[in-house]
């Protein structure tokens, strides 16, 4: 069985109406889990108090919107080489959910930094790369929408989407590359030692696997609509050739 | 309800301002999902009928 043959929109479509009910049900229950064990079964932070429960939230979401830049350019990458429809479909319509997931960390981010920090927005080295992030999400949202070729806007999607990578990833490792920024280490690591304490890690998890899953949920719901309009078009394309 | 302390204001807005985002984020999405599917239902029924 190959996975190319779910780049026919007919499979694709197919597929995915199977499996967005279970998806769908999966990701509330693992947020609303998630969020509720770490809102109101947590205890407070000895350093940051009760502002820890803001990770929650914030640590997933950041996690979000960088790696939905890396599904972005997987899609992107499948285009160039494959000239599959689906795949650049795939990274237009997870443009908006990494640029909601972008705003989310922003925001919590600073609300987060300013009983912290005791600002609400620092030139950091991670908060900066972050809004460099979310500056490249809307120019990626904005080249969709200012071209009507869409053969034309895919390849040129794609190659933003290539430079905007390198920002992704001095998202991601930021932290890692300079330390004299306010941004505290990662909360998650694959070194046990540096990671938060088990009574915080857990919850954090489940909510981090839901938001995935609800990435995922919406990312299909986004490229199916994108799939529909596709659709459409050649409808009234045809009915105009008539 | 557990006792957020001095900081109560900035993590229960940081916790409604996500959630007001990201609703409406979802909202907008079933939406205009919604719309794509019904207008690509009643142009399939037209294109038949014309063809018809």
């Amino acid at each position: 069985m190959s996975l190319w043959k779910y780049t026919n929109p007919n499979k694709f479509m197919k597929l995915t109406s199977k499996i967005l009910p279970t998806l769908s049900i999966l990701s509330f229950l693992l947020v609303f889990t998630g969020l509720i064990w770490g809102f109101f079964f947590t205890p407070d932070d000895f350093r940051q108090g009760s502002t820890v429960k803001i990770i929650y939230i914030h640590v997933p979401a950041a996690m979000i919107a960088i790696n939905t830049w890396f599904v972005m350019l997987v899609g992107s990458l499948i285009w160039m080489y494959r000239r599959h429809h689906i795949s650049s479909l795939i990274a237009k319509s997870a443009a908006p959910l990494g640029l909601t997931m972008t705003i989310v960390t922003l925001a919590t981010g600073s609300i987060w930094g300013k009983p912290m920090w005791g600002t609400f927005w620092a030139w950091d080295p991670r908060l900066t790369s972050f809004f460099i992030l979310f500056l490249f999400y809307l120019g990626y949202i904005a080249l969709w929408r200012s071209i009507k070729d869409q053969q034309k806007v895919s390849d040129l999607a794609a190659l933003l989407c290539i430079v905007g990578s390198v920002f992704a990833l001095l998202s991601r490792y930021a932290v890692n590359f300079w330390s004299q920024g306010l941004h505290q280490g990662a909360s998650l690591s694959l070194d046990k030692e540096e990671n938060i304490a088990d009574v915080f890690y857990w919850p954090l998890i489940v909510t981090i696997s839901g938001f995935l899953l609800f990435f995922i949920t919406v990312l299909l719901i986004r490229t199916r609509t994108e799939i529909r309009l596709r659709q459409i078009s050649s409808i009234i394309i045809t009915s105009r050739l008539n | 309800m557990p006792d957020l302390g001095q900081y109560a204001p900035s993590v229960i807005s940081a916790y409604l301002i996500s959630f007001v985002i990201i609703g409406t984020f979802l909202i907008a999405t079933l939406n205009k999902s919604n719309q794509t599917k019904k207008e690509l239902e009643r142009l399939t029924l037209m294109s038949r009928t014309n063809k018809s």
